[in-house]
């Protein structure tokens, strides 16, 4: 017998046989009382959450006008930047909303390591590969308060059309989420994030790499807490 | 078993009361188990199972259809003793000089004196208290995959890890336990 289970037989032993212990009033009365609830379905989910943010942030790109330097632009690198942020999109709202088959809880481990390899990978492509047009794009020296200088109006725009998404998700679920409530916020909240830092990109002319990568990229980061601490409150229990 | 039990769920679900009797009935023992485990003390154990159990009532909407209902069961059982945990020890910290709840020492991690009163304590020997001291990450490792027989990938899952993070943390648990009781025994 091995030593596990030799300790097993030991603690059952001095735990005795345990019984199944009797309802508490409480939960009796609530279960009494109980009504059907719809389940949840993931894929209904996500799909809503997709033909909502994607139409939305598409009508704020539309709003806020396009880069008059895109034109100028290397459709091959639009393509691949755009394929990054929307990846980043596809990926995080898909971890968000869809957990593993036969399970219930969302997948908080794989959340976390692609929230954290995206935010490092978008801030590293504007760090690292950003294109600019002569003459059509704007750039400036990259010093500490020129990079500041310019940081507020994207940071508000990123942040501001990253949250909308999130916020969105989270009320899609509309349910009492009672483990993994801040994976779950993080995920939406980076899925937010990489659909308006895209936007930030066809929006913004600026190609200053720290501007690109550090304001643009940070856009992810930021919704994705400020989602997740939305989701502590929006997914725990209300009546508590 | 994990398909009954997620009919039963289903059942739950569409607002049928005897379904949830007949889970409780299948659930309860094997999570009271666990939470006796990992607090060391029974009563409390119950008391984190009836709590545990009425988070799951409230979140019976967020269960996925086809799901299996028990690690989610044992996920939300170890969120519960965490809560708790944190509750009574921040409770302790104000409270000092004055009440301490009774079983605070079981639950936040640390051994029940033997001079406790509590309705199970005398039962618990040297065995479970080595248990006991182990923290709780390394204790949940063990009570896991040594104690309920659960594989590496389903015990990462209750406890929201990797299955490399509960390897190492099962390993370094049974390890430290092994060294104790020989400890004891010598």
């Amino acid at each position: 017998m091995s030593e596990a289970s030799e300790m097993d037989r030991k603690l059952d032993a001095e735990l005795g046989p345990l019984k199944t212990p009797a309802m508490s009033e409480e939960l009796a009365l609530a279960i009494k009382s109980a009504e059907p609830v719809k389940m949840r379905r993931p894929w209904r989910d996500l799909e809503v959450f997709l033909g909502l943010s994607i139409p939305m942030l598409a009508l704020v790109a539309v709003i806020i006008g396009v880069r008059s330097d895109l034109s100028e632009m290397s459709p091959l690198w639009i393509g691949s930047v755009a394929l990054v942020w929307f990846t980043s999109f596809a990926t995080s709202s898909y971890l968000g909303f869809v957990p593993a088959k036969g399970h219930v809880r969302p997948r908080s481990q794989n959340i976390y390591q692609v929230v954290g390899a995206a935010s490092l990978l978008l801030i590293a492509v504007g760090l690292f590969a950003t294109q600019s047009a002569t003459g059509q794009s704007m750039t400036y020296s990259p010093t500490f308060s020129n990079v500041m200088a310019h940081a507020p109006s994207c940071s508000i725009l990123g942040v501001t059309a990253g949250i909308i998404p999130g916020i969105i998700a989270l009320l899609l679920m509309r349910r009492y989420i009672p483990v993994g409530r801040w994976s779950v916020g993080l995920s939406l909240g980076a899925a937010g994030g990489s659909l308006s830092g895209l936007v930030s990109h066809l929006h913004c002319p600026i190609t200053e790499r720290f501007h690109v990568g550090l304001v643009h990229g940070g856009c992810l980061v930021l919704s994705a807490l400020f989602v997740a601490g939305a989701g502590q409150v929006l997914l725990r229990d209300r009546k508590s | 078993m994990s398909a009954d039990l997620s009919i039963l769920m289903k059942r739950y679900c569409e607002g049928d009361p005897r379904a949830f009797e007949e889970l409780y009935a299948a659930c309860a023992p094997k999570l009271l188990r666990y939470l006796v485990r990992l607090c060391g003390e029974g009563s409390t154990a119950e008391d984190l199972l009836q709590l545990s159990f009425i988070k799951v009532h409230k979140a019976r909407a967020s269960y996925v259809e086809g799901a299996a209902p028990l690690p989610w069961m044992y996920t939300i059982c170890h969120r519960t003793f965490l809560d708790e945990a944190r509750k009574r020890k921040r409770s302790k910290v104000i409270d000092v000089g004055g009440d301490v709840p009774e079983q605070s020492a079981a639950i936040d991690g640390r051994p029940v004196a033997a001079s406790e009163p509590s309705e199970n304590g005398e039962k618990l020997t040297q065995t479970l208290e080595a248990l006991q001291s182990l923290p709780p990450s390394q204790r949940q490792a063990v009570i896991l995959t040594k104690l309920d027989g659960k594989t590496m990938k389903e015990a990462a899952y209750i406890a929201g890890t990797s299955i490399g993070a509960m390897k190492v943390r099962a390993h370094r648990g049974y390890a430290a336990l092994r060294k104790t009781l020989a400890g004891a025994k010598s």
